[in-house]
């Protein structure tokens, strides 16, 4: 039972990590990088973990005694078992390993963050994460994507570490001299960095490197320094650490702080775990893929054309797109449908167009058939109409001949033979252009404004020799005042020669007298002119008032079924309508059309 | 009765050969005022002597007055029609002979017109030789 005790016990104690800061623990990049190294600590190991924290003062302040630090250090750790030390960045790496043996000479440790070419000889208690710093690719950077760069300002503070690190870009930048000129800004005060980057000159850039404290001493954590330096910068500014990306540099090639922090984390949980230090070998950190700030490109207007190939464009401000997403899919969707339902009503209407087009004509035919028939009807009694004038022509030429063969002729009479013949001959012609008129196939209807009781005159002349034949009493009431109705006037003859005839027809065998009446008169209230068509025939029957102007009812046995049809039809077509009722002896036809104002031309 | 004596006097005097058409009287019946006003214009130009009657009841009112030696008579008039008039002559025992006309083109009427006692038929428009044919047939 103890034993098991005293093992959970040992098993409970959790594992010492120091995190040894160069320059404290919340100076950007390192703040970033710290704070995710212990999460991932916290999080792939399978132990839990106690992070001791501790910056190093020298990297403020060269020349100071490091003693004190080492001491402190020592006595952080005299009662409890020390698992790891992880020193992030040059100065912490190179303390520590300076330090090592007065420090915790058996504790592995993990070198995290510092340039790969300051990686100090290592035991085999030891392992690193190193940085491949490349500030040359970052100055071509800025060329590529600015290439009317003449002039690189190196935002950059004073300290020891940040002393280094301007020597060494320094010579590393002397290759690029002759295309630039590069503005150090390492012996300004913050205050001066400002004023300076607000007025550079034109085609300028800010690259800042490291703002740790500024040369008056002045610390500045968190990155502050570089959202101060943009806000007043006049020139595009350039980082090499992805934690910058969003506050205002354009970017480029960057190391990304999470992979540092995680490939760290991994190398100490492994090593905490019992793997040798010295075998884990991690290549350096290098540049991941170029990124950039979408807003930053737009301000500079640096087109996405001079990125390199496989940069990632971040911050993209989000376009209407984006932002309304669902709202614009909705519109789009409903636009779309919009446009589908009018493009299918405009495909119907067309069809629609096209089979109004294909009935009126095959209506027009059947209109036109029903006259045809009705002439056939009526053919007789117009050859007969026809026939009488040229008979009395030919009767009176031949008078006429015989009297110039006389002498002297009596040329008085033949004077009124000949003014007869004209006559006669007018009369003839009157009924073949009626009948013509009739029989007229025509596309279009020939809409005219006219007086509905001229149309009666006509009908009437046209049926005369029926009713004549028929010996029907025909009678006329027509209204004193002009019915004017705009229609085609044929279609109107037709309507009334359809009634008459049906008229006619239901007084055959019926006893006499045949009368039919033909009554014209305006309705004063409703402004209709109305048409009454009676006679004395059979009537109509009861049950069957309601269908007679439907097609294909006939009582009559050679009838078509087709004369009301049409008549409704034509009058519909018109504004107009028909109806019917049974009087005490014989049936009345009544139609109407609407009164049209005086034609305009 | 007269109308018979004077049938008899025109036979026989055309028999003598003395005479031409002016010897002849023809009653013409018929409703349209052009036509029997050319018919009366064409039968005096050849000779006839002519009398018009613009309906058969105008005629039977003036049957007392009628020398005619032929009937020249319309089918379709307004009121009486011809044929109906011919048959009341028939029956009347007035032996006047008639000579249709119409101006329907019809076998129906035409048979109707020839049974009811028609010596002649013609079909409007005709031209004056037919007529003077068929009014000659009869002499």
């Amino acid at each position: 039972m103890l034993l098991i005790a005293m093992t959970s016990e040992a098993l409970a104690e959790p594992r010492r990590v120091l995190l040894l800061h160069s320059f404290g623990s919340e100076f950007a990049p390192w703040n970033e990088h710290a704070r995710i190294l212990r999460q991932e600590l916290r999080r792939q190991s399978k132990e839990p973990v106690d992070i001791f924290e501790a910056s190093l003062a020298t990297a403020r302040y060269a020349g100071d005694d490091e003693r004190p630090f080492v001491d402190y250090l020592r006595a952080l750790f005299v009662d409890r078992k020390l698992d790891l030390v992880i020193a992030i960045g040059g100065p912490a790496v190179s303390f520590f390993h300076r330090n090592r043996q007065q420090l915790f000479p058996s504790t592995p440790a993990v070198y995290s963050g510092l340039d790969q070419q300051r990686v100090p000889p290592l035991t085999a208690n030891e392992a690193v994460v190193a940085v491949a710093n490349n500030a040359s690719a970052v100055v071509a950077n800025i060329l590529r994507v600015l290439p009317e760069t003449a002039n690189v300002a190196i935002v950059i503070g004073a300290s020891p570490i940040e002393k280094y690190w301007m020597e060494r870009l320094r010579t590393e930048f002397q290759t690029l001299e002759n295309r630039v000129m590069f503005t150090w800004f390492n012996e300004l005060s913050f205050e001066e960095m400002l004023q300076r980057a607000s007025t550079l000159p034109p085609k300028s850039a800010i690259l800042f490197t490291l703002l740790l404290a500024d040369a008056t001493g002045v610390t500045h954590e968190e990155g502050k320094a570089l959202t101060a330096l943009h806000a007043v910068a006049n020139a595009p500014m350039f980082a090499a650490f992805d934690v910058f990306l969003g506050q205002g540099i354009v970017g480029g090639p960057l190391t990304v702080i999470a992979d540092l922090s995680r490939q760290s984390a991994s190398v100490a949980v492994r090593i905490m775990d019992g793997e040798p230090p010295g075998s884990i070998k991690v290549a350096p950190i290098g540049y991941g893929t170029p990124m950039y700030d979408w807003r930053e490109l737009q301000r500079w207007n640096i087109s996405e054309s001079r990125l390199p190939p496989g940069s990632e464009v971040r911050f993209r401000t989000p376009g209407l797109w984006e932002q309304y997403r669902p709202q614009m899919a909705a519109g789009g969707a409903a636009l779309l449908l919009q446009a589908t339902i009018i493009a299918w009503l405009l495909i119907e209407r067309r069809r629609r167009r096209f089979a109004q087009a294909d009935a009126n004509s095959r209506r027009r035919e059947v209109i036109r058939l029903n006259r045809v028939t009705t002439a056939n009807v009526l053919s007789s009694s117009i050859a007969h109409e026809l026939n009488q004038p040229l008979g009395a022509i030919l009767s009176n030429t031949e008078a006429a001949q015989l009297l110039l063969k006389a002498s002297p002729p009596d040329l008085a009479q033949i004077d009124e033979i000949l003014s007869d013949i004209v006559r006669d001959e007018q009369r003839a012609n009157e009924i073949i252009h009626g009948l013509r008129r009739l029989l007229s196939s025509r596309t279009e209807a020939d809409l005219r404004t006219f007086d509905l009781n001229d149309t009666v005159g006509d009908v009437v002349k046209i049926v005369a020799p029926e009713i004549d034949k028929r010996a029907i009493q025909l009678r006329t009431i027509l209204a004193p005042e002009a019915l004017l109705v705009r229609c085609d006037p044929i279609h109107l003859q037709q309507v009334m020669i359809n009634l008459v005839m049906n008229g006619m027809d239901a007084m055959d065998g019926e006893p006499r007298p045949h009368n039919l009446t033909i009554r014209t008169r305006q309705n004063p209230e409703t402004k209709v002119v109305e048409v009454r068509i009676s006679d004395s025939g059979i009537g109509i029957p009861k049950d069957k008032l309601a269908t007679i102007f439907d097609a294909f009812f006939t009582t009559k046995p050679q009838g078509t079924g087709l004369g009301l049809p049409i008549a409704r039809t034509i009058l519909r077509s018109y504004g107009g309508d028909i109806w019917a009722e049974n009087r005490r002896r014989g049936a009345a036809f009544f139609f109407g059309l609407p009164l049209a104002r005086m034609a305009a031309g | 009765m007269g109308v018979i004596c004077i049938d008899h006097r025109l036979r026989i005097f055309r028999w003598l050969g003395l005479i031409g058409n002016w010897m002849h009287t023809i009653a013409v019946v018929e409703d349209d005022p052009s036509m029997l006003q050319g018919l009366n214009r064409l039968l005096s130009a050849h000779g006839f002597r002519v009398q018009t009657f613009a309906s058969a009841e105008a005629f039977l009112d003036d049957i007392a007055k009628c020398e005619a030696d032929c009937l020249l008579l319309d089918v379709h008039l307004g009121g009486i029609s011809g044929i109906e008039l011919q048959r009341r002559l028939t029956s009347s025992g007035t032996n006047l002979p008639v000579i249709f006309m119409t101006a329907i083109d019809s076998e129906a009427i035409r048979r109707e017109a020839l049974d009811a006692g028609g010596v002649g038929f013609l079909k409007k428009p005709f031209l004056a030789k037919l007529l003077i044919d068929a009014i000659n047939g009869i002499a």
